[in-house]
Order: structure tokens, then C-alpha cells, then sequence
């Protein structure tokens, strides 16, 4: 079997996990679950949220935000080797299952259009009018050299469910979280960190390991901004720790949630609009 | 005239001309014994890739949905029920090997790549698999193993995970949803084939059901045979069996390994024509000896002629002492050919110094060990067309003994 | 001199004895040679389909870029090597080639490729997928595509069918574009039939965003068995580091595997038919001395010495084995020229091959090698000259009178 290298669907995917990601851990400043209890010491952390405890935590955040609806328009900005490029595009969401994404700048590009219902993927090309259906094998059969995989986008909901939690340790408001991949979890991590910044339970860093405790990758998240009363980070860095000096940044730079939008508005009709 | 007369003649004659006769029957004898040999050399080649192109492939006889051979998509499944214990039953069935066979994604934390899984019973193959021998890392399947997987050598390499470590299958369920599952490294095989080394991922065969909810469902019941010959009337068995299984069909390796096949038939019959030249050049040595051990005669035909003898008595010596000749060179030849042959069935020809890695033959393995296999029938159109041809060969000197001038020859 | 006098007339004095052991040496010479022709057939069928199609004989791509396919490891300004390997003259030809890996579809089927750009008329030069075509053309213009049997089935397509490309351009935009099928092309391998499809390089280089880089140039070269060292000689002239030339040899293992493994196979093949042209050889020479007994005995009591008799014999074998060298060389030559030129058409009984990924069409045909013809004409004659030393080294001790007296 050949080694189909298809980074464009990486791109695609990428900025489609980006989103996925950010919903899960944007808007939490409503997580007053643990909100006053930091700043404890790191033993007392331990015993006073035990793994099933924070797992319920990032379960809560996951359903809070997961079944809400969004609007936006946001930048990313893509550093490789080979090119620097940076892309403009609006994005409509809803739910963890539908999304939808068009490309508005660079010219060459804009137009094309993707939609996300469930595990099928749907890319409109709007210089050949064709709706193209991503097959099963190629979701994550492309995914080679990619700062991040499919499984992101449809596993981090899952996140809750396939790991187990252990505070590590509560550094001046920043915990610091623990992630052990369940036995039985179809996760392709060793573990994974992340730093929250307490009590507003904003995500500061994620990084992914292996299963020898190396540092695969990592998530940088900055620039926290209050809209609509949530505060969140406007702006996410994606690092590979393989590939260094390449990265990818998305900002956004308008958001808005809580819009009413009908499933159908996710359809294959509603792409080719776009 | 009478036909002990002669055969007691043409025997005396055969010993008063020992080294003439042993002259002759050594050039029949081994030119026999040189087409046995090779012969059996090619009939060996062939067996040998057709055994490990079926244990890699789809056994002898593989029983599969109707239609699978041609387009091999993943919903051509079928229910095994009891077919596989009734199978095994038929006589001349070594193993019955259930397969399910799902094109799949393998996934790292560094890398992705399209993988081939192959779901399978370990106990029934531990005798048979092909890439139990090829391990070069930890150990092959067992039944009671939970996830755990036999993957390909650069599959493993890419992926960067080695034995104990983890990662994550996904396949298509049969609803089409993308199904995932975790499975541990248990060993790594290396085959030197670039296409089964970088994709295919073995595991247990209640695991690759699960997780394509396809439980009790499998794409193939690979059969292997005690031996080739069983192939017809285990087949013609397998398809009573089936015959109220619509649904399914029994294929010889012929039919579900064709490229196999014909790369075989291929080697076969350009063998075949080396063998022919072969027989040639043999048949023509023979002749000449022949033709020139009864043609230097002619002095003691004469002093027969001249004693009364009658021509026809003495064309039939001549044919006579020329089957008889036939007779012990052919017996001299499946000597030194059984003897040849049964060395390289026992010992085989090694070529290992020779060649270094195990290779791809037809999408088989190659094991440099060169063993012969015995081909009776072949042996027997040998020895007979040898026999033919020394009596061929004595025919024109017979004729020319019959019309000897007695005065002239004896001059 | 006297000796080779006496040997010559020696020979044509039992004219049948002589021309009955020429006969049997012509024939098995010009058999033996006919069977090497045929076995270095069947080697250049598996080296000429399992490079003609796809691979060529010589690929030269920037280090690196065979392991990965890589799209950045790209050639520019590949023009000045192009010149180079067009002007060698153990070069036929020299094609360019530009790979893009990506998506092709058709109404709701979407397939995996390997997309090879190429520059047709070079490219046809070079392999020969052109003539697998089984329907439409080879001619790929820009905007249209040739692509296997395999695939074509795979996207439900046919010649005319209007296909999409999408894959990911080398400035990171997404490059897509409409493709017509001009023709579908069957070889047998699946690899090939199933996953490439040819595109005009200019159109790829356009989709792609990568004008004026390539990936590889295949070459192809008038002997193939000398890949390896033309390679190496295009190395040394373009004395760039950053390139990689590689041999069919080193780009197929398995078939160079294959074809070692073949040889040594061959090689037990020639030795048994060697063995089997030398044991009649030989036989006719014993038998020849056994016959010619009483004639030595005389030879010895008219005072030659049994210096000179195997002298004699040697000579005389030797002269035999020279004409029959002759004679059995032109035969095997007229033999083996049939053969190269009509051979044996098996498809009757198989169709096309798949051999290691390379399809052979089922003709036996034979090929031409210098030590195919000269070893089997030299070695005849050796052992023509051998065997007769043997018996003529018993013969030369006889006891004169005893050898008289036998009948």
C-alpha cells in the first residue's frame, strides 16, 4: 500500500479540529465547579478532588459547551517549511456533530467550503462546483506530518470518557492536570498535561505525550478575551515538537454564540451555498 | 525362429561386449537420470510455492460470499456457523482457517498509516501461518490474548511503536460508522515484502468481529489440505456442503490466487520446453551411441549371415539387444534418480549462502532452499520415451543388419 | 603437423563412425544454445515488464525522495541533467516526471492516487504503459487523464468521464481541477491498475503550484542488465551530492532478488543440460575408441608410439569438435534467430502474468548473449578433446597383439 501523503485534507481537518477543540474549552468561565477551592496545596488537591472528580469537571465543561451553537470568523495562520500562508474563513457550528467552514481569503481558495456532519466529511470546490466526500480511509489516512489528527475533532468529546485525572499540582492558579489514557481507550496517547488557569478554568496549555513520556505536542492558548460574559482564549498555537520551526496559530477575531441554527442548515444544499 | 533363441542371444551378445554395453546403458542411464533430477527439481519449485502460496494466501480451497474474489469490499461477509467444524471433518482437510479481512487505518502518536487487518483464530494457525517463521520481534498470537496485534515490519517502523507498545485501529463498521479499538504490539514480522511489511496488522479474530460488528461473520474459510492431491474431492465435498448456502462459493487457489497461478504455469511450461531440449539432446547422444556400436558390427553380422542365419532373426537380435540395453540404462537411471531426487527431497539444495533475505516469488514467499518433489508420472513418460528411443534407434541398423552382404562385410 | 594429416584422413576414412558423432554434437550444441537463448528470454521478459511500465531502467530524484515522496524534495532547473542524460549514449531516452498524491473522483466515488505528470511523448519512450492502453488514447493534452482498469472501476468511470483532482498544492492552497478520461490503461499489475493515473505535467504543475519541478527523470537505457553502472557513471558526470541516481536493481530489490534466485535455479538448469550435451560427447568418444580397438593394436605394432596414438585421438576429437562447432553454431544461431523473432505463443494455454508486480505477455521467446553461443561452442569442443584423451590414454597401453586378436 502506498503512503498517500494528502496534506490538504490535513489543513482541512486541522482547522476543523482547531474548532472542535476550541469548544471544548472555550467560554469556561461559567466552570464555577471548582472556582474558590484553588490554591490549596498539591496533597490536599489530591484528596480533595479525586480522579473521578475532575473527570466529572472536564465531562461538565465538555456537555456544557458542546451542544451550543456558534458564529465566527477567524485567521489561521500556518507555518511550515515550505510556506507561510495565512487564510481568513467564517465558521458556523453547532453541537459537537455539525460544523461548516468557507474560505474567504486568499482569493485563490475562497469559496471552498466544508462541512462536518458527524464522521463524514464534505469539501465543496467552487472552481470545479463539485461536492467531494472525504473517504472513511483517507480521515486520518492523510493525517501524515499533521500538527493534528482527525481523532481531535472527533475524540476530544470523548475526553472524559477515555481518560482518568489526577491534579498534579496547583502552581500560583495554575493547575496542572494529569491525563492517563484508560487501558481499553482507543487513544493513540501515552498521556496528556494540561494547565488551567483557575478559577475561570481557561486552558492555558495542552501537550500530548507518547507512550514513553515524550512530548509530542503541544497547544498554546493566549490573548484571553470576555465575550459574552465567558472569558476565553482568542488565540490557539499549535506546535509539532517533531517539526521545529513549524506551527499553526488561529485567532479569532469575531464570535458569537448562542445563535439559533436548524440542523438542515448543515446540509450538502447549504455548502454549495456558501 | 523363436523368441527365447533370440533373447538368449542378444543377452550373450550384451555380455561378450561388456564395455560396449556398459557404454551404452550408462548413456541411457544417465541422460534418465539427468531428466529425473531436473524434473523433480522443477516439480519441487512448484509444490513449494504453491504450499506457501496458500498458507499465505487463501489455502487450497477458500469458501467465501459469492462475488468477494472479484470486488473484496467488506460487506461480502458471511455467517460461519457450524461450516467451519463441518469442513474440518471432511477427510483430507488439515486446518480450517476463518478469516475477516478489513482494509483499516492504523494511527500512532506520531503517524497514520492505511493498513490491511486480517482477523484470525491463533490456534488454528499456529502450525500453518506463513509469518509465524518471519517474527523478528516478540511472539505470534494467542487465543487469550486481549488486544494485541502481529504487525509488518515497516508498518511497525512508521508508526514508531515496537513490541508492547499501543495503537489504535479504526475500521469501518459494517453501518459504515468508523469503529476504533486499541491494540498492543505482541510481534513484529518482517518478510521482506514491501506491501504486506508496511500494511498488514493481525489479531484475533473475535476482536476484528467485534469491532466491525461482525460477530460470527468472517470474508474467507481458508482450507488447507493434507496434501495437493486431496484439492478435487475436498472441493467437490465443500460444495455439497454449501449446497444449501447459496450465497457462497468454494475456490481453488487456481481461481482466488490467479496471478499464483500463472506465474507458476508460466515457469511450468517454459520448463516444460527446457525440457524437451533436454530430451533432445539426451535422445540424440543415445541414438548416436547406438547406431554406432550396431553399425561397427557389420564384420560379426556377416560371419552370422554366413552360418545361415536368417535376416529376420537377426533384426530382431538387434532390436532386441537394443531393448534390453534400454531396459538396464533405464533401470540404472531411476537409480541415480531416485537416489538424487530423494536426497533433495530429504536435504534440498541450499542456497542460503547465496542468497541472503526470503523474497517474493508471485506474491509468495521464496525460501532459498531448493527441494525436489517426486513427479512419478513424468518419471514413467521419461523412462518410456527413452526406451522408445532406443528402440528407435536400433530400427535402421536392424535393417541394414538384415541386408548385409556376408562376403563383403567379412572382408 | 603429420599427427593433424593423419587425423584428418583418419576421420574420413569411417565417414558414417564421424559423421554420426558430428551429428550428435550439432545437434546438442545448437540445442543447449537454444535453451540458454530461451532461459535469457524468460530473464529479460521479467527485467523488461517489471521496468518498462512504470519504474524505466535509471531514476535520478533529490536524495531522500524515494523513501518519502515528499513533494518539496523537487529538482529545479532540471533542464542541464535532462541534457546530460540525453546526450550519453547508452541513454535511449529520458522523461520527466512530477508526483502529486491526492484525490480523484467521480459523481460520489472518491479514490486515493498517485498522480504522475509527464511529458507524453518522452514519457512513451521511456515505459510502456502506452501500449497497455486497452481503451481510448494515450495522448494526454492538459486537462485530461489516462488512468488504470482498476481505478476506473473503483470511480464507476469511463473514457470521457469528467473527474475531479483535489490535492494539496506546494504553496499550501488547495489545488483541485477538472479532468477528462482520454484513456484507461490495463498492465495486470494491481498496484499500477489500481492507483496511478498519467496527467500532461504542465496541467500538474499548474494544479499543484509548482512550475518548473519535477520529481524524478527516468531513464531508459539500451542494456538494461548495465543499469548500475551507468547509474553510477550519471552520478559521477552530474557530481551533485543532493541527487540520487538510482538502478533498477536498487529500486527493485525484490525483483533483482527474484532474478538471482532464477539465476541460481538457471543455473542448475544449464549444468544438468551441460552435463547432458558432455555425457554424449564423451560416450561417442569412448565408444569410438572402443570400436577402433584392433586398429590400435596395428597402429602400435607398425611402431607408433602410444604418445602419438593419443596424440592422434585428441587431434582427431578435436577436429571433429571444431567442424561440429561450425556446423552446430550456425544452427543454433539460425535456431535461436527463429525463435528471438517468432518464439512460442503461450497464451493459449495462460493469459498475461503477474509476476512481482510486473506482467509478462506468455510468448517463450529466446534473446541473444555472447556466452550463450560461444561457452556451449567452446565447451564442445573441449570436451570433445577431453573425452577422446581418456579412452586413447587406455588405448595407448593396450598390449599390441592382444588388441589384434579382438574381433
Amino acid at each position: 500500500m502506498k503512503k498517500y501523503s494528502f496534506p490538504y485534507h490535513d489543513s482541512l481537518s486541522f482547522l476543523l479540529g482547531l474548532i472542535g477543540l476550541f469548544l471544548v474549552f472555550a467560554a469556561s468561565c461559567p466552570a464555577r465547579v471548582l472556582a474558590g477551592q484553588a490554591g490549596t496545596s498539591s496533597g490536599k488537591l489530591q484528596r480533595e478532588y479525586p480522579p473521578d472528580k475532575l473527570q466529572e469537571v472536564i465531562r461538565q465543561i465538555e456537555r456544557k459547551y458542546l451542544g451550543e451553537s456558534a458564529e465566527g470568523l477567524m485567521t489561521m495562520q500556518v507555518a511550515t517549511r515550505h510556506y507561510t500562508r495565512k487564510m481568513r474563513m467564517q465558521y458556523w457550528s453547532k453541537g459537537k456533530d455539525l460544523f461548516l467552514v468557507t474560505i474567504l481569503y486568499p482569493a485563490k481558495d475562497e469559496g471552498i467550503s466544508t462541512l462536518k456532519v458527524g464522521k463524514d466529511i464534505w469539501n465543496y470546490l467552487p472552481k470545479v462546483d463539485r461536492v467531494i466526500k472525504i473517504p472513511p480511509s483517507m480521515m486520518g489516512g492523510s493525517w501524515m506530518g499533521s500538527h493534528i489528527t482527525n481523532d481531535d475533532l472527533v475524540k476530544e468529546s470523548q475526553i472524559a470518557d477515555d481518560y482518568t485525572f489526577r491534579l498534579i499540582e496547583d502552581r500560583d492558579g495554575i493547575w496542572v492536570i494529569e491525563a492517563l489514557p484508560k487501558p481499553e481507550a482507543a487513544v493513540v496517547w501515552g498521556k496528556m498535561m494540561y494547565e488551567i488557569i483557575m478559577p475561570d478554568l481557561v486552558p492555558r496549555r495542552i501537550s500530548y505525550f507518547d507512550e514513553e513520556g515524550k512530548e509530542v505536542r503541544g497547544m498554546k492558548y493566549s490573548d484571553i478575551q470576555e465575550i459574552q460574559g465567558r472569558k476565553i482564549p482568542l488565540s490557539i498555537e499549535v506546535t509539532p515538537l517533531d517539526k521545529p520551526n513549524e506551527s499553526t496559530t488561529l485567532r479569532y477575531e469575531k464570535i458569537h454564540f448562542g445563535i439559533s441554527l436548524k440542523d438542515d442548515f448543515f446540509s450538502l444544499r447549504n455548502l454549495k451555498k456558501r | 525362429m523363436d523368441a527365447r533363441e533370440i533373447m538368449k542371444l542378444a543377452w550373450k551378445n550384451l555380455g561378450r561386449h561388456r564395455i560396449r554395453t556398459t557404454l551404452t546403458v550408462l548413456a541411457v542411464g544417465g541422460s534418465l537420470f539427468l531428466a529425473i533430477t531436473f524434473v523433480n527439481m522443477a516439480k519441487g519449485g512448484y509444490s513449494k510455492m504453491i504450499d506457501q502460496g496458500v498458507r499465505a494466501g487463501s489455502g487450497h480451497i477458500g469458501v467465501y460470499r459469492r462475488g468477494y474474489l472479484e470486488d473484496r469490499v467488506a460487506e461480502q461477509n458471511f455467517l460461519a456457523a457450524d461450516l467451519p467444524e463441518k469442513v474440518r471433518k471432511l477427510p483430507g482437510v488439515a486446518a480450517v482457517l476463518p478469516h475477516i479481512q478489513l482494509s483499516a487505518l492504523a494511527q500512532s502518536a506520531y503517524e497514520s498509516r492505511g493498513a490491511f487487518l486480517v482477523g484470525l483464530v491463533p490456534s488454528e494457525e499456529a502450525s500453518v501461518n506463513p509469518y509465524i517463521q518471519k517474527l523478528s520481534q516478540g511472539r505470534f498470537l494467542q487465543d487469550a490474548d486481549m488486544r494485541k496485534a502481529v504487525i509488518g515490519s515497516i508498518l511497525a517502523r512508521e508508526l514508531k511503536v515496537e513490541t508492547g507498545k499501543g495503537f489504535v485501529i479504526t475500521v469501518q463498521d459494517k453501518d459504515g460508522e468508523l469503529q476504533s479499538e486499541k491494540f498492543r504490539v505482541a510481534g513484529i514480522f518482517h518478510t521482506g515484502i514491501k506491501e504486506i511489511d508496511n500494511s498488514l496488522v493481525m489479531v484475533n479474530l473475535r476482536e476484528a468481529q467485534k469491532l466491525s460488528r461482525l460477530t460470527g461473520r468472517v470474508h474467507e474459510l481458508s482450507v488447507l489440505l493434507l496434501s495437493a492431491s486431496w484439492q478435487e474431492s475436498v472441493q467437490s465435498a465443500i460444495r455439497d456442503l454449501l449446497s444449501d448456502r447459496q450465497d457462497l462459493v468454494a475456490e481453488g487457489w487456481h481461481r482466488a490466487m490467479p496471478n499464483l497461478y500463472h506465474a507458476i504455469q508460466y515457469d511450468y511450461v517454459s520448463l516444460q520446453v527446457i525440457l524437451l531440449l533436454l530430451v533432445v539432446i539426451v535422445g540424440i547422444g543415445i541414438i548416436n551411441t547406438f547406431l554406432m556400436s550396431v553399425l561397427e558390427r557389420t564384420r560379426e553380422f556377416g560371419t552370422l549371415m554366413a552360418i545361415g542365419t536368417p535376416p529376420a532373426f537377426l533384426r530382431w537380435l538387434v532390436v532386441t539387444e537394443a531393448f534390453l540395453t534400454g531396459i538396464m540404462g533405464i533401470t540404472l537411471g531411476w537409480i541415480g534418480g531416485c537416489a538424487a531426487t530423494d536426497y533433495l527431497v530429504r536435504y534440498g539444495l541450499d542456497l542460503t549462502s547465496i542468497i541472503s533475505k526470503g523474497q517474493e516469488f508471485g506474491g509468495v514467499f521464496f525460501d532459498p532452499v531448493i527441494r525436489a518433489s517426486w513427479n512419478f508420472s513424468t518419471m514413467a513418460f521419461l523412462s518410456l520415451f527413452l526406451l522408445l528411443v532406443c528402440i528407435g534407434a536400433s530400427l535402421y541398423p536392424a535393417w541394414q543388419a538384415g541386408t548385409v552382404n556376408p562376403v563383403e562385410a567379412l572382408k | 603437423m603429420l599427427t593433424l594429416k593423419m587425423a584428418y584422413r583418419n576421420l574420413w576414412r569411417n565417414k558414417r563412425r564421424t559423421g554420426l558423432s558430428i551429428l550428435a554434437m550439432v545437434v546438442a550444441s545448437s540445442m543447449l544454445m537454444l535453451a540458454i537463448g530461451i532461459i535469457n528470454g524468460m530473464i529479460s521478459d521479467l527485467i523488461t515488464s517489471s521496468t518498462d511500465q512504470y519504474t524505466s531502467h535509471i531514476q535520478i530524484s533529490r536524495k531522500g525522495y524515494p523513501d518519502v515522496r515528499d513533494l518539496y524534495q523537487s529538482l529545479d532547473h532540471y533542464q542541464p541533467i535532462l541534457d546530460l542524460v540525453r546526450g550519453l549514449p547508452e541513454v535511449t531516452a529520458a522523461s520527466a516526471r512530477l508526483r502529486s498524491f491526492g484525490l480523484l473522483s467521480f459523481g460520489s466515488n472518491t479514490q486515493a492516487v498517485e498522480m504522475l505528470g509527464i511529458e507524453p511523448p518522452q514519457e512513451l519512450k521511456v515505459t510502456t504503459l502506452g501500449r497497455s492502453l486497452i481503451r481510448g488514447k494515450m495522448t494526454s493534452p492538459p486537462g485530461q487523464v489516462v488512468i488504470g482498469d482498476a481505478l476506473a472501476r473503483k470511480l464507476k468511470a469511463g473514457v470521457g468521464s469528467q473527474l475531479v483532482y483535489v490535492t494539496s498544492a506546494a504553496d499550501g492552497s488547495i489545488g483541485n481541477d477538472l479532468l477528462t478520461v482520454a484513456g484507461i490503461f490495463k498492465t495486470g499489475s494491481s498496484h499500477l491498475d489500481g492507483g496511478l493515473a498519467l496527467v500532461n505535467l504542465t496541467w500538474l504543475e499548474d494544479v499543484v503550484a509548482y512550475p518548473g519541478h519535477i520529481h524524478e527523470v527516468a531513464i531508459r537505457i539500451k542494456k538494461p542488465d548495465r543499469a548500475p553502472e551507468v547509474a553510477a557513471k550519471i552520478a559521477l558526470m552530474a557530481d551533485d551530492p543532493s541527487l540520487q541516481v538510482r538502478s533498477w536493481q536498487e529500486i527493485l530489490p525484490d525483483i533483482k532478488q527474484a532474478l538471482d534466485f532464477s539465476g541460481i535455479n538457471i543455473l542448475v538448469t544449464l549444468f544438468i543440460l551441460y552435463l547432458a550435451t558432455g555425457l554424449g560427447i564423451i560416450n561417442s568418444f569412448f565408444m569410438i575408441a572402443y570400436e577402433r580397438t584392433k586398429e590400435f593394436g596395428l597402429m602400435l605394432s607398425l611402431g607408433m608410439t602410444p604418445r602419438e596414438i593419443r596424440w592422434l585421438m585428441v587431434t582427431e576429437a578435436t577436429l571433429m569438435g571444431l567442424i561440429s562447432m561450425i556446423l552446430g553454431g550456425a544452427l543454433g544461431l539460425g535456431l535461436l534467430t527463429w525463435f528471438h523473432l517468432h518464439g512460442i505463443d503461450l497464451s493459449a494455454w495462460i493469459t498475461p502474468v503477474s509476476y512481482l508486480g510486473a506482467t509478462f505477455l506468455p510468448v517463450l521467446h529466446a534473446e541473444f548473449s555472447w556466452q550463450g553461443i560461444v561457452y556451449p561452442l567452446l565447451f564442445l569442443v573441449f570436451t570433445a578433446a577431453g573425452s577422446a584423451y581418456i579412452p586413447a590414454l587406455l588405448a595407448s597401453k593396450l598390449d599390441p597383439v592382444h588388441a589384434m586378436r579382438r574381433v
